[in-house]
């Protein structure tokens, strides 16, 4: 096979980049020999890609990067970091006022709980042993109010069974009538009066679990 | 440094610093391309935009296993230029009169010695108006080729023709700009 002057076009690059097979090397390369024309056009070829291998990159406008982002995520960082555009959008997510929210309530049970007034702070009030001693006076007045409270109850409760007691059977004492009485003979009254009892007595408990959580009044 | 992988993982991720680092990366990269086809920069700084934007709607489709970041990019850059150029089709003449050239607009490149500044930015500018004379297949090829670097894999991934179509449009486009930059005078190197 002859190498023709369109072998030599067609296969031009390849042999520029030393991707020939040896034996097609030689037949272009023989053929350049007696070709002027070729000769020419691989001079001007190689010339070119040597070219443009040295091109220097483009460089695009300073702006740009800054326009694609502001374009894409919205975020644009100015060229001096300041912390507060990348706080901004922390502060204002649900995680952060959600976590900020039960900071406060934390805080605001911490002060009621240690008789501390969150708009009369003073540097005394955060003193640990002050803490300390706020803390302690505060569970026992919470302790004493509670105590207090279910005597109260107590003393009610007591006063109305009397009562009950007087203006119903007046010898038969409380327990012995709950004890014995059989299913169908409940008067009414002494239903009234159980129930009462056992109302009562749910109020008691609850009432001190409350208080035991609230503030006491009382002198401070 | 890190991968452009991991930066795109840490993106999906929704951290922006590591978008703004994919960005800064690639603009360069993505401006030329879009530059040296089109011979417009304004266009170019359009066309980037859309790159990227188009590239950040997307960013979860990538897949590292199916190929770099970098031929992906291109691949994308590739197709908004080729869509570019079927709506806004020129005649050819007029391109190569349209194309920016005077040193007067361009400015030095960082880097380059004040000398060099001058000659380099004829140099340039004749590449860039030969290549508009070139026919668009003809011209991506070689600019993927000899401009942006890319192995005949990653042009074959980015064109999606088979590898000999690759060679030959890259063969034949050097001839036509070897001619007519012969034509404008230019010489071999």
């Amino acid at each position: 096979m002859t190498w023709t002057c369109l072998n030599t076009e067609e296969r031009l690059s390849e042999y520029l980049e030393g991707q020939l097979a040896p034996a097609e090397r030689q037949e272009l390369e023989a053929h350049l020999q007696a070709c002027a024309a070729c000769q020419a056009l691989t001079a001007e070829v190689g010339g070119v890609v040597a070219r443009l291998g040295r091109l220097e990159a483009e460089v695009e406008p300073s702006w740009l990067v800054y326009r694609i982002l502001e374009a894409t995520s919205g975020a644009v960082r100015q060229k001096k970091e300041s912390p507060w555009p990348r706080l901004l959008p922390g502060l204002l997510s649900p995680r952060f006022a959600l976590g900020l929210a039960s900071v406060a309530a934390t805080l605001f049970i911490l002060f009621q709980a240690l008789g501390v007034n969150p708009r009369h702070i003073t540097a005394n009030d955060l003193n640990p042993v002050n803490l300390y001693r706020a803390a302690d006076r505060q569970a026992h007045l919470t302790y004493a109010s509670g105590v207090r409270f279910v005597n109260d109850l107590r003393v009610v409760y007591e006063i109305r069974s009397r009562l009950q007691e007087a203006s119903a059977t007046p010898s038969v004492p409380q327990q012995e009538q709950e004890r014995s009485r059989p299913a169908g003979t409940d008067s009414p009254q002494s239903e009234r009066k159980l129930r009462n009892d056992l109302l009562l007595r749910h109020l008691s408990h609850s009432a001190v679990a409350v208080f035991a959580v609230l503030p006491a009044g009382g002198p401070r | 440094m890190e991968l452009d992988s991991q930066l795109v993982v840490r993106c999906v991720r929704g951290e922006a610093p590591a978008w703004e680092e994919l960005v800064r990366r690639h603009t360069r990269r993505v401006y030329n391309l879009a530059y040296r086809f089109t011979g417009n920069r304004q266009e170019a700084e359009d066309l980037s935009q859309e790159v990227f934007l188009r590239i950040y709607r997307t960013l979860p489709t990538y897949r590292a296993v199916h190929g770099e970041f970098t031929t992906w990019l291109t691949s994308v850059t590739r197709n908004l230029l080729i869509d570019h150029y079927r709506r806004t089709r020129r005649d050819r003449l007029t391109d190569s009169l349209d194309a920016e050239n005077s040193p007067a607009e361009r400015k030095a490149a960082p880097g380059r010695r004040p000398d060099e500044t001058a000659a380099a930015t004829e140099l340039s500018g004749q590449v860039q108006r030969a290549l508009q004379q070139v026919s668009p297949e003809l011209r991506e090829a070689v600019i993927l080729r000899d401009l942006q670097g890319l192995d005949y894999r990653e042009i074959q991934q980015v064109l999606q023709v088979p590898e000999g179509t690759v060679k030959s449009r890259i063969n034949r486009g050097r001839i036509e700009l070897a001619r007519l930059l012969t034509q404008m005078g230019v010489g071999p190197a």
